[in-house]
């Protein structure tokens, strides 16, 4: 049996989604004045440049310095193609190279799939009519792969339009450096407008018919940093900002300037990580990496991080799987101060909750090649597991309640029992991996065939955030 | 009334994890967990020496057990959703085949055998039923469908002549094996069901879940004939004693009772640890006391044995 992508990508995991901001709002190449004004409107953050537009691009910004190299590996793959059309070889193609997926079911390892298919060609014209959308779209282009059948989902025509996208931005490299926009202005949340860099979800809407969705997007422009070796940063491609932070941090730029963030500071936008050489954290015992941005909201209400009885911390959320800047930001909050701080997560007690866990602490499958820069191995784990859905169940239920009755607590899916019978059949979840106590609650959660959502910790006395506290407490005494 | 049972020893870490089914033949309890590892211990002897693991035998772990009640074969279901049989010869217990459910891995759930080893039935994740010939190549002989709920449980009468399921939606299913039909849709438990067996005699029908109460259903009649209240929490485990007088049930609070069937009350409650129990059974009759093994999440075996009387 042969893994589809699509599948395998599900089941693995970490995609990265991104926020349905508004495609206006961001493919927008004006410097929106009333966005600036509400950076420089407080809310206790200090050395903040009020236009930051101002400042000349400076090669501070290590990402945006557009490597020439880079530039040529793009326009060398361009005309190649154009060689052979000239030359009429009746194919064109393009090699790309797939990334690896470790850890893939037994199923799938038995299937004939050598090393070496790690290369593949997307080559047209090509023999398979059904994918015509990309032809027409492109003019030219089908796809074809002789490698697997989940391999039919790439097109050329889209690699090559990436590519374009891609190469524009390089070339038209006038940084300009953004930093931290505040955000939950009485406008709501500010995207900071994007000169150059192009976002996934700029791309997706030059185009949005020939791409179809994001994630086709977000899955080339991977495979693309792939092939080239880099990081996807380098290619001037950056994912729509979307985790969120609170607490107190002092990030230091690249060119020596710090800003100061204070617990009184609205939740910020994790944003242009590239740019921070470093984050001091001070006083800092522990960081919480909360799933679920209502949570997040929640915790930072009540200001979790400046009055826990745990000491002072740092909440942060991705909304969902994070983002690289998201983890980027937490790796170094992970090793800037010493003592080093506990860091923590809190998630769903379902299979996306640990795979979302598993992204921040070991690294998403989907971008092996930049794992190393992002990864949080000393992250653990606080809840919710399953024991809480016991203290959940007998605590506040009375007996003669309705156990789908109890908000938070569902019955698996399908797709969540394939997902975490898949998990277990991975790596760190194998019966010898590293991470044992993963293994046995995803056993458990098939056993009782039950996921519980953080929400269920809402309704203990006291709220969620005591039941954080209290875990908090216990887990640092 | 109530009846006393002493724990007379407990197997400290039988295995490295959450032991999740327990199966017992006339010498033996076989014990399986989330490891890939099946244990064979004696229960002859008064301290339940090891007499066999099973190595690899399911890769992601294997969540039920279910033996013949001959005690020569027993079989395993893993979490990948593989299915093994195994055949004791010469006091050593060997592979004897695998089930292979022409669907995807992963969907065979609860698993029974019947009274000589030839019948398997299997529930699976959407809902089907289905029964295996395991003499000449596994074949599969039935296929009972039900509305699609999740099949959490099953059970095969002594006599073969029916197979019981219970589902998550609460659903309760006895087919006739002879027929290939449905015979009674039991009403009664809304919630999820976790656990049904058959009584020795195959008369009775007993079923328990996330209500928390265990249904007793007449299986020739297809009504509910009593509830057994008392549990607080999900049960998931449930077991007959040889005689059919006593019924034996396990839930996620770590609870372990024992009911009288003719009283239609708990008589005995036992609690080991606040940790579930995913598996209870009856052991072989020794001399006149009955006895019965626990097991789960604290990873261990314990075993009880009825105190005799004065």
């Amino acid at each position: 049996m042969e893994v589809g992508l699509d599948d395998t990508e599900m089941l693995l995991g970490p995609v990265e989604t991104y926020p349905n901001a508004l495609p206006a709002q961001e493919t927008s190449t004006n410097v929106d004045p009333r966005r600036l004004s509400s950076t420089s409107s407080g809310d206790g953050i200090t050395n903040n440049t009020p236009i930051e537009s101002n400042k000349p691009a400076t090669p501070a910004s290590r990402r945006r310095a557009a490597d020439p190299e880079i530039i040529q590996k793009v326009e060398a793959v361009v005309q190649q193609i154009v060689r052979s059309l000239q030359q009429e070889e009746g194919k064109v193609w393009i090699s790309l190279r797939s990334r690896k997926r470790p850890g893939t079911s037994p199923s799938a390892q038995s299937s004939s799939r050598s090393p070496a298919q790690d290369q593949y060609k997307l080559s047209f014209p090509g023999e398979t009519p059904e994918e015509a959308w990309r032809f027409s779209t492109a003019g030219l282009v089908e796809a074809v792969c002789s490698r697997t059948s989940s391999m039919l989902t790439c097109s050329p025509a889209v690699v090559l339009r990436i590519l374009e996208l891609i190469h524009e931005a390089l070339v038209n490299d006038a940084v300009v450096s953004k930093r931290w926009a505040n955000m939950r202005q009485p406008g709501g949340i500010f995207a900071v407008s994007m000169l150059t860099v192009s976002r996934c979800r700029n791309i997706y809407y030059k185009d949005p018919e020939l791409f179809r969705s994001q994630k086709v997007v977000d899955r080339y422009v991977d495979i693309l940093s792939h092939t080239f070796g880099i990081q996807r940063a380098a290619l001037n491609v950056t994912a729509a900002a979307k985790g969120l932070v609170a607490g107190s941090f002092t990030m230091t730029f690249h060119d020596s300037s710090t800003r100061s963030c204070n617990g009184a500071a609205n939740a910020i936008l994790i944003d242009d990580v590239d740019d921070i050489r470093s984050v001091d954290i001070p006083n800092v015992l522990w960081i919480l990496v909360v799933e679920k941005e209502s949570t997040f909201r929640t915790l930072d209400s009540c200001k979790i991080h400046e009055n826990s009885r745990a000491g002072k911390g740092i909440i942060l959320t991705a909304k969902g799987y994070p983002d690289v800047s998201t983890r980027v930001f937490l790796r170094l909050l992970s090793i800037s101060s010493h003592p080093l701080p506990s860091i923590y997560a809190l998630v769903d007690f379902d299979p996306d909750g640990i795979s979302i866990m598993s992204t921040y602490k070991h690294g998403s499958a989907n971008l092996a090649h930049e794992n190393a820069h992002v990864r949080c191995p000393t992250l653990r784990w606080l809840g919710v597991k399953s024991g809480d859905l016991n203290i959940a169940i007998s605590n506040t239920v009375p007996f003669d309640d309705d156990a789908d009755d109890i908000k938070g607590l569902l019955r698996l899916s399908k797709r969540d029992r394939k997902k975490a019978v898949r998990m277990l059949d991975q790596g760190i979840c194998e019966e010898h991996g590293v991470e044992q106590e993963w293994r046995r609650e995803l056993q458990v959660m098939l056993m009782v065939s039950l996921k519980a959502e953080m929400e269920i910790l809402s309704q203990r006395p006291g709220g969620i955030e005591r039941w954080v506290e209290d875990r908090l407490c216990e887990e640092m005494s | 009334m109530s009846k006393q049972y002493l724990t007379t020893h407990t197997i400290d870490n039988a295995h490295i994890t959450d032991i999740f089914s327990l199966a017992v033949t006339p010498h033996q309890i076989i014990s399986a967990s989330g490891s890939s590892d099946i244990k064979i211990y004696s229960t002859s002897e008064p301290d339940f020496p090891i007499a066999q693991t099973l190595t690899a035998a399911h890769k992601l772990g294997v969540h039920h057990l279910a033996a013949s009640k001959d005690g020569h074969h027993f079989a395993s279901a893993g979490f990948a959703g593989d299915v093994k049989l195994w055949r004791l010869e010469e006091a050593q217990w060997v592979k004897n085949g695998d089930i292979v459910d022409g669907n995807k891995a992963g969907e065979i759930w609860a698993i029974a055998l019947s009274a000589e080893g030839q019948y398997l039935a299997a529930t699976s994740v959407d809902g089907r039923i289905n029964v295996w010939d395991n003499v000449g190549g596994c074949k599969k002989i039935r296929e009972f469908e039900t509305k699609g709920s999740f099949g959490m449980a099953i059970d095969l009468s002594v006599d073969g002549r029916y197979t019981a399921s219970g589902h998550e939606n609460g659903g309760v299913y006895v087919f006739n094996n002879d027929t290939g039909r449905l015979l009674h849709s039991l009403p009664g438990l809304i919630k999820a069901v976790r656990a049904v067996a058959f009584s020795p005699a195959g008369k009775l029908l007993a079923a328990a879940g996330d209500a928390r109460v265990i249904a007793l259903y007449d299986v020739a009649a297809g009504e509910q004939v009593a509830n057994l209240s008392g549990h607080g929490a999900w049960i998931f485990s449930l077991d007959w004693s040889d005689t059919g007088e006593f019924l034996l049930s396990g839930a996620y609070d770590g609870k372990a009772k024992v009911w009288s069937i003719d009283r239609r009350e708990c008589v005995a409650t036992h609690t080991e640890t606040d940790k579930t129990v995913w598996s209870v059974k009856w052991l072989p009759k020794t001399g006149r006391n009955e006895g019965f093994a626990t097991a789960g999440a604290n990873r261990g075996i314990s075993f009880y044995r009825e105190a005799t009387g004065g």
